[in-house]
């Protein structure tokens, strides 16, 4: 008979290696938490590819819009799996606290991930002339032209804050229900119209054009950051009180 | 030996609800428990706080000797399986076994997976496609390979059938003689479970109303059975839990021991003096009118 032996468990600090545990929960199945995002983007890809192929020089080296699907589905897929993970890890016996760090980990690690690989892809699509059907699929703005590794924070601060943003309505989600999403939903276009309505009543939105040509380098891998944070913190904040 | 939980004045309110109502009482290790009592009456939300995932109102809950709240180290030693379990959409079976592999130190695969073959589960079937009781089968799987030092089934086997509940009593009775751990088994199948739980916590409205080892409480109840007025005059002197009436006949639920003599006492009044069972018992003492309907039920 092996008596299981019950450790005292003084309350410490926080274990890394929990937050490391949960983070592989969350990858238990992880050809999908990867491979959906990069599945839907590729659909858009192919079907890129055929219109590009099919249309010929017609369009010329247009710039498509198919990489925002990686960002979008990026969003619902982050917003999904906090949500769903949470009932089944915090509901068996994780910490509300490490399967948020490990949530916010895994999704880092995903957004370097994913943007190291379309920096990869970025270079072949100039080495093929645009997938040999002159194809501007993940070279598609001012900012990703430079083949300098900077170019992999483009790719990658961004995925960051829309993960982060996923989080933050997953927690939502979470703790307030469709109630939450709601109210939330209405806050959203309450605060942007706000904004838009107060720049039009300035009549600044020249000026504010300008600024937003200007600065798109720091706009996107410096200034997105304090968006990202508070995504962050404010995801914490609310999931601290969820129950499962 | 040091009590594995410890919970002292315990009140949870929700709104104008008390949900656990100054509760205290300790759980050992190494003991199987049966943690009865009607709907709403506070068995879920008090796993949930000794699992660190709901929130105390008032008083104090050690789990291994500290708060649960927040605390790694206390709850990766328990392992809460709930009736209405939750498991990702892109989870199958196995995703599920798997992620629950790395969230419990003891884990056991070998025996996780002789349970697979047991319940017959189909690994490679995504969760969300599953059978009421096929899904059952899987948390129930998870608590019992968890071998957690604290482990909590809440309603564990809804849908399951009887061959698989039994199963699971089976699997359970033995793994918890190899592996001896506190276990606290929730469930309203109250006839089901009484020869495996060994110490009974009833609560009712949110209070403990009972706080004993099974066999102290097996010879403690009885019920008698026989014309009205003969069940009145045996019941005068004694302390009733519960009676109900069916025409002449009357079953009253009496609390205290019944030695040789009352015995013979009741014969010569044309009663009938039974040990009561476990669930006679709980609906004795948690019993409302609701509960009636039930009763006159087993008394046919």
């Amino acid at each position: 008979m092996t008596t299981i032996a019950i450790d005292r468990a003084p309350r410490t600090g926080l274990p890394l290696s929990r937050v490391v545990t949960v983070a592989r929960v969350l990858l238990a199945n992880w050809p999908a938490a990867l491979g959906f995002p990069l599945g839907i983007m590729g659909t858009s890809f192919a079907i890129n590819v055929l219109i590009f192929g099919a249309v010929g020089d017609a369009i010329g080296n247009a710039p498509t819009g198919g990489l925002g699907s990686l960002y979008v589905v990026q969003l619902i897929v982050c917003w999904q799996g906090l949500y769903q993970h949470f009932s089944f890890a915090v509901g068996l016996n994780a910490t509300r606290r490490s399967y948020y760090l490990a949530a916010v980990l895994v999704a880092l690690a995903q957004s370097l991930l994913f943007g190291l690989f379309l920096y990869a892809c970025r270079f072949i699509e100039h080495a093929t002339g645009g997938w040999g059907v002159n194809l501007r699929f993940f070279d598609p703005l001012p900012l990703t032209h430079s083949a300098s590794p900077v170019t992999i924070l483009v790719y990658t601060v961004p995925l960051v804050l829309v993960s982060t943003a996923g989080i933050f309505f997953g927690s939502v989600n979470r703790r307030w229900g469709p109630m939450g999403i709601f109210v939330l939903s209405v806050l959203t276009i309450v605060i942007l119209g706000g904004l838009a309505a107060l720049v039009t009543y300035l009549n600044d939105w020249p000026e504010v054009g300008s600024w937003f040509a200007r600065s798109w380098l720091s706009l996107t891998i410096g200034w997105s950051l304090i968006p990202t944070v508070l995504a962050a913190v404010g995801g914490w904040l609310v999931l601290r009180r969820a129950v499962p | 030996m040091n009590p594995v939980v410890e919970v002292r004045g315990l009140s949870r309110r929700f709104g104008d609800t008390m949900a656990l109502d100054e509760v205290t009482f300790a759980l050992r290790p190494n003991v199987i428990y049966g943690l009865l009592g009607r709907n709403g009456a506070g068995k879920t939300t008090l796993m949930q706080i000794l699992t660190g995932q709901q929130f105390v109102s008032t008083g104090t809950v050690r789990v291994m000797g500290s708060a649960p709240l927040e605390n790694d180290a206390a709850l990766a030693q328990t392992c809460f399986v709930r009736e209405n379990q939750r498991y990702p959409d892109w989870f199958k079976v196995m995703h599920a076994l798997r992620a629950a592999s790395y969230l419990f130190p003891r884990w056991d695969q070998d025996y996780a997976d002789s349970l697979v073959d047991d319940f017959r589960l189909p690994r490679s079937r995504q969760v969300r496609k599953l059978s009421r009781g096929t899904l059952s089968a899987v948390g129930v799987i998870i608590g019992l390979a968890s071998r957690a030092p604290l482990t909590f089934f809440d309603e564990p086997y809804l849908g399951l059938d009887a061959v698989a509940r039994q199963l699971f009593y089976d699997r359970l009775l033995a793994d918890y003689a190899e592996h001896p751990r506190t276990v606290v088994l929730s469930t309203h199948l109250i006839d089901e479970v009484a020869d495996l739980v060994e110490h009974v916590l009833l609560l009712d409205r949110g209070r403990l109303v009972l706080d004993e080892a099974s066999d102290h409480l097996r010879g403690q109840v009885v019920t008698v059975t026989g014309p009205s007025a003969a069940v009145q005059s045996f019941a005068a002197d004694r302390t009733e839990l519960h009676r109900t009436s069916i025409g002449p006949v009357t079953r009253a639920t009496l609390r205290g021991a019944v030695d040789e003599q009352t015995k013979a006492f009741a014969d010569r009044l044309g009663l009938r003096v039974e040990p009561a069972s476990l669930q006679q018992l709980v609906v004795s003492l948690t019993g409302g009118p609701a509960m009636d309907h039930g009763s006159k039920e087993s008394l046919r």
